[in-house]
């Protein structure tokens, strides 16, 4: 099966799918304006991986996400709950910066929203020496 | 908001007339005048992120600004419509600036006049709806939301509206028969 591994460029956020292992990992900013180019092709990918794989941890750690992302990550939650009702594991870690009220509240409402489990983490600002 | 007072001053300055004066005078901090195309948005988030946000000590606020900045830009590009005229009147803008000490970014594009009774209505009922009741106008659009015919959705404007926690102003400006000047000011609460 084919490997994902998109890095991470301008306004792009950079997506790794570890077969091995079971992780989805997509981080850094992702602000493009046209958000399906970056999360079309996993959503495909996915649909393939579940042919072979029961279980997916997905580790969402996004510094910045504007509307069309926000669009985009919920089409793919969706997507992946889907595969939840077809008895695959799924498990949604959402990190949300300290003090990023609208990134926590995007998290409770996935929590709220999805079927398969969303856990929340914090990432502490980093305190000045 | 007189539109021509803010708006005209800008178009001078995008004719390079001692920019670094009058953009310090007018607490203008940044101007933008051109197409919004995907690289040109890519250099003007850099230079805000490296020069006009750190007025702020605060993480928080220079993420909200960064925020509104991007949804300001891609909704530019969205949604501008092109007019040949015979000055450069008609290029968007995006600035950011401060009055009385309160950031705000305008933005000013030209849009097809067809489009503004759709525009009022969705900023008025923004306007219209409480802090509070924008998170569940933002999770209602989000589970519903539809592309719509330039590749947007709804969702971008009361993205903006939840960052910024302060009122929306706009206004309009008939460029000709077709087209219209369409200028928003996002007024940033640094208080929420």
């Amino acid at each position: 099966m084919k490997t994902f591994d998109y890095p991470l460029t301008e306004g792009r956020p950079s997506i790794s799918l570890n077969h091995k292992e079971g992780i989805l990992t997509i981080s850094g900013r992702s602000i493009l304006p046209d958000s399906d180019i970056v999360y079309k092709p996993i959503m495909d990918l996915l649909d393939n991986y579940f042919d072979q794989n029961d279980k997916i941890v997905c580790n969402v750690q996004l510094e910045y996400f504007n509307s069309c992302s926000a669009r985009s990550l919920m089409q793919l939650f969706q997507m992946l709950d889907k595969h939840a009702l077809k008895k695959k594991h799924i498990t949604t870690i959402w990190h949300y910066e300290e003090e990023d009220d609208d990134s926590y509240e995007f998290g409770l409402d996935l929590q709220t929203s999805l079927r398969h489990p969303v856990e929340l983490t914090e990432i502490q600002n980093k305190k000045p020496d | 908001m007189k539109i021509r007072s803010i708006v005209k001053p800008i178009l001078i300055l995008g004719q390079n007339y001692k920019l670094d004066d009058l953009l310090r005078d007018n607490e203008l901090l940044m101007v933008c005048a051109d197409d919004f195309n995907d690289e040109d948005c890519d250099r003007h988030l850099a230079a805000a992120e490296t020069e006009v946000l750190l007025i702020s000590e605060e993480k928080k606020l220079r993420k909200r600004i960064f925020y509104i900045l991007v949804e300001s830009m891609q909704n530019i590009s969205r949604h501008k419509a092109t007019v040949h005229v015979a000055t450069d009147g008609s290029k968007p803008i995006l600035l950011i600036g401060k009055h009385e000490r309160k950031p705000y970014i305008l933005t000013a594009n030209p849009i097809k006049s067809s489009k503004i009774d759709e525009l009022q209505e969705r900023i008025d009922l923004i306007n219209r709806t409480g802090v509070g009741e924008l998170r569940q106008l933002y999770r209602e659009t989000l589970n519903n939301s539809e592309v719509n015919e330039v590749g947007g959705v709804n969702l971008g404007l009361i993205d903006i509206a939840r960052k910024a926690g302060g009122q929306m102003q706009y206004g309009f400006e008939k460029i000709d028969e077709e087209h219209s000047y369409f200028i928003l000011k996002i007024n940033i609460d640094v208080e929420v």
